[in-house]
């Protein structure tokens, strides 16, 4: 469970710079946590954030992620058979 | 006024509530209420997401409990008797036929009842014995020149702990959906919905699951197609007055009942493994039952072949409310008198509308609150006595 302390080690398992980021849209939160588990068990890093409202005016949730990482990320977005709005780089 | 028993309280209502809680469950609501929780979902922000993931624990938690391979066809309602509604009224079209055992609650019964007035919903109960066990054969016959669009089965009856056969009852309607009241039953007896064929399952967080009021939860098949009962915020598709297609968010609009879902995440981590507690409810219910039949002027109207989940009993000469009102004055004993909200299987046991004593031990009951439950009806039998 999250609090406080929590939220201060939120940690970004990236710290790359923001051209190296890409971001998975969805429509629930649940695919996101769905997704950010999968990856975890592969051993990537992915953090959820709020949805850039570059990409998309829903006010929902995000999973940021290396962009190194897409092709694993579009693997387990197919092997877990989640819909998604898309997979943007965040440079774009 | 009656004065109090002096004795420590002995509660044997679980039918209607566990009770005590495991310490995880008080502890997860403490913590989601005092620690930095948000609206689950809503924000993006940390304290939004860990709320989130609190609901995304508890979710995959129980789905695995009932064998459920993806976890967002779990859905989280107010209680049982909401997930009934949503799928009795959600799925039932106009002129639907609905098959029923005959324990069913009012949970069941009464939207039954609406769908009946507003939808010509036409209702036909299932022969069964006289415990309400559903006869497998007979249905089967039934089946064959009656279509139903649904069946309605409470697994085990919260009046007199009798529990179905959903495998035979699978078998005998195998194009029939099937809806499975597990209010009494989540937590207690294994499901596993995908593998049994269970289209639709309802079940309350606060009781076999042993967590707090105020949460349920609900199975929808992948392919079946249930209206929701409410449309509003989801945090998702915000740009949209249409409401969302997605699972759960299609079936969850406003707020979660965060601290509640966490009690029950509390509760789902209690358990050790997939360890149920139905066996030793079973054990403690069966030694009940067979000390009652030894009783004078006690009728029992739950099976006695150690299957039953409570006891359900009259004695002759006394009402219920009078019996459980001695019991709890006399000897601390917690019970439940009258129809506990299912007179349709009361009218099969024969004891309506007068009704019953239900008894129903649970996962903090030993075996000595049975003997004293036993001591406390065998006194009451002498009272009945008298008239």
């Amino acid at each position: 469970m999250s609090g406080r302390r929590e939220q201060t080690r939120f940690g970004d398992p990236m710290s790359a710079d923001k051209c190296d980021q890409g971001v998975v849209l969805f429509y629930t939160i649940h695919a996101v946590f769905q997704l950010e588990s999968a990856l975890r068990d592969r051993g990537l890093g992915s953090k959820p954030i709020p949805t850039p409202r570059h990409l998309s005016s829903d006010c929902g949730t995000a999973l940021r992620f290396a962009w190194s990482h897409r092709a694993d990320v579009e693997a387990e977005i197919a092997r877990l058979n989640l819909e998604i709005q898309g997979i943007h780089r965040l440079d774009e | 006024m009656n004065e109090p028993a002096e004795q420590e309280p002995i509660y044997l209502d679980h039918a209607a509530t566990s009770w005590p809680k495991p310490p995880a469950v008080s502890e997860y609501v403490v913590r989601a209420l005092t620690e930095l929780t948000a609206n689950a979902g809503r924000s993006g922000h940390g304290p939004s997401v860990e709320s989130a993931r609190i609901v995304f624990r508890a979710r995959q938690e129980l789905a695995a409990l009932l064998g459920v391979a993806r976890s967002e066809n779990v859905v989280f309602v107010r209680g049982c008797t909401e997930g009934l509604n949503l799928v009795i009224k959600g799925f039932l079209k106009p002129g639907a036929t609905v098959a029923v055992s005959p324990m069913e609650h009012n949970s069941v019964m009464r939207p039954l009842d609406a769908c009946a007035r507003q939808r010509a919903v036409r209702v036909v109960t299932l022969p069964a014995d006289p415990f309400g066990r559903i006869d497998v054969e007979a249905s089967r016959e039934l089946a064959r020149t009656c279509r139903f669009d649904l069946a309605v089965v409470c697994h085990a009856s919260n009046v007199n702990g009798a529990v179905q056969d959903v495998r035979g009852l699978r078998d005998a309607l195998p194009d029939t959906p099937l809806l499975l009241d597990a209010a009494q039953t989540a937590g207690v007896l294994p499901i596993d919905v995908e593998r049994e064929g269970i289209e639709f399952l309802a079940c309350s967080a606060h009781k076999g699951l042993l967590g707090p009021t105020g949460v349920g939860a609900c199975y929808l098949a992948p392919d079946r197609d249930v209206a929701p009962l409410l449309e509003g915020g989801t945090g998702s598709r915000s740009e949209s007055t249409e409401h969302p297609h997605v699972r759960p968010d299609r079936y969850e609009a406003g707020t979660l009942n965060l601290h509640g879902i966490a009690g029950l995440l509390g509760g789902l981590q209690s358990r050790a493994g997939d360890e149920l507690i139905g066996a030793h409810k079973r054990e403690l219910n069966q030694m009940l039952l067979d000390g009652l039949l030894g009783v004078h002027r006690v009728r029992v109207q739950s099976p006695t072949d150690g299957t039953a989940l409570c006891a359900s009993f009259t004695i002759d000469g006394l009402q219920p409310d009078e019996i459980a009102a001695f019991l709890e004055r006399e000897h601390g004993v917690l019970c439940r008198p009258g129809l506990q909200c299912a007179p349709a299987a009361h009218r099969h046991l024969h004891t309506f509308p007068r009704g019953s004593v239900r008894i129903s031990p649970g996962w903090g009951n030993t075996l000595d609150d049975i003997e004293v439950a036993l001591t406390a009806v065998r006194a009451a039998a002498k009272l009945g006595a008298g008239r």
